[in-house]
């Protein structure tokens, strides 16, 4: 057993490779085994993997072309996490990752548009059930810190009932540099403000899963 | 700044769930354990492929197994197993409203107990021996170990016979304890596999 996060929404640009990577990263770097399932056609995160630092020697691998939600559970057994990038749009892919994930993440920017897409990613979610569904929670990405648009998005979001996160990822500079070095920021400046953000996320993340059922993801031997 | 921004979205959760049609208990973001016995979800307006539902099923099951494990560590011999049977039943309910097949929990408490008699009378040494060791006052931690992961193989077991059985066009009212057992047997083999490895 093991978990499997999905990090999903039917819009590109909102940072899911950018979440799953950093996520990865992070936990690798805590001494946990995550497995990175790259099912984004753009393969953004294998791309990473094989610049100068190779995502810090997480597993990453793209879908092998049998049922994509076995594939993850399996990698999930395997590795005690599975993360996986889904394409920015609805397809099989796409359900199939929902499906399986014990939790869904949805990166959303601070912006009108992110935020109806969001919407009509969680339509799906809603719609791909039949007895079960994952937990999901919405995560505000590329926000401009301390501005008032993120502070005014997070409290209508929260007035409206979706469930977010109270970790945010900010838009910063750190994020493009790492990604020429095949890094994200908590390998290059691990005592950053970035990093800071990415380990309060994962560190909320782990205070959630075992609630959603899913076992915590193991450390390695 | 303290100019007032517009709104962002005019849809609320609850608006999107009801446009999905989802039902008010598969509103909440984060289910925990179904109580025994709880109403199932209708899942008449589900777009969920043949792959998807396989899928979904198998993560139903592999929740239900970490749950058994915890159940299967608490200290109470009564006490677990009652919890273990009822999360297993309630499995099977799932399970069953996910393939859209009927459903009676009469039905599977039999065909889970005569399951479980077959596997103990065929070679169920290590289960027997684990319920005659809780009666030991120094077998208590051991035994918390060992009826965890047997609460988990054997929950697991059942999940993937019934998940079998659904695919193949079953009902939870007509399935083996043979068949079951059989199951049972192979986890509980596995088990003992991974256990010797480890060693």
């Amino acid at each position: 057993m093991g978990a499997v996060i999905a990090v999903a929404t039917l819009k590109g640009g909102s940072g899911k490779s950018t979440v799953a990577g950093c996520l990865a990263v992070h936990w690798q770097l805590q001494g946990r085994t995550p497995a990175l399932l790259d099912a984004d056609p753009q393969r953004s995160l294998l791309r990473l993997a094989e610049r100068e630092r190779r995502l810090g020697g997480v597993a990453v691998s793209a879908p092998t072309g049998g049922p994509l939600g076995e594939e993850a559970r399996r990698l999930a057994a395997a590795q005690g996490l599975a993360i996986v990038d889904t394409p920015g749009f609805e397809n099989e892919q796409t359900r199939a990752a929902i499906a399986a994930a014990d939790l869904v993440i949805l990166p959303v920017k601070a912006s009108p548009l992110d935020v109806d897409v969001m919407g009509d990613t969680m339509e799906t979610l809603f719609r791909l059930r039949g007895g079960e569904r994952p937990g999901f929670r919405c995560l505000l990405t590329q926000t401009t810190r301390d501005s008032v648009i993120a502070r005014h998005v997070r409290g209508e979001l929260a007035a409206a009932g979706f469930p977010l996160l109270r970790a945010e990822l900010t838009s910063r500079v750190i994020y493009a540099e790492a990604a020429l070095f095949g890094a994200t920021p908590s390998l290059l400046q691990p005592r950053g403000a970035a990093a800071a953000e990415i380990a309060a996320l994962a560190a909320e993340l782990d205070a959630l899963l075992p609630t959603l059922g899913a076992a915590p993801a193991r450390k390695r031997r | 700044m303290s100019r007032k921004l517009p709104q962002v979205t005019r849809r609320t959760l609850d608006d999107i769930a009801r446009d999905a049609g989802a039902s008010e208990e598969e509103r909440v973001a984060a289910p925990e354990p179904p109580p025994a016995g709880a109403p199932e979800p209708s899942s008449a307006d589900s777009i969920a492929a043949p792959d998807v539902r396989r899928v979904q099923a198998l993560a139903l099951v592999d929740r239900f197994t970490a749950w058994s494990a915890i159940g299967g560590a608490v200290p109470l011999p009564l006490l677990d197993l009652a919890s273990i049977a009822a999360l297993q039943v309630q499995l099977v309910r799932r399970l069953a409203a996910l393939y859209e097949r009927p459903f009676s929990g009469e039905a599977v408490r039999g065909t889970l107990l005569a399951a479980s008699a077959a596997a103990l009378s065929a070679g169920g040494g290590n289960l027997a021996g684990m319920l005659l060791a809780r009666s030991l006052p120094w077998g208590q931690l051991l035994n918390m170990w060992v009826s965890s992961g047997l609460a988990a193989a054997t929950t697991q077991a059942i999940g993937r016979a019934y998940v079998l059985h659904f695919e193949s066009g079953g009902t939870a009212l007509d399935l083996d304890p043979a068949t079951l057992a059989e199951h049972y047997r192979r986890a509980l083999a596995e088990r003992g596999s991974a256990e010797k490895g480890r060693a």
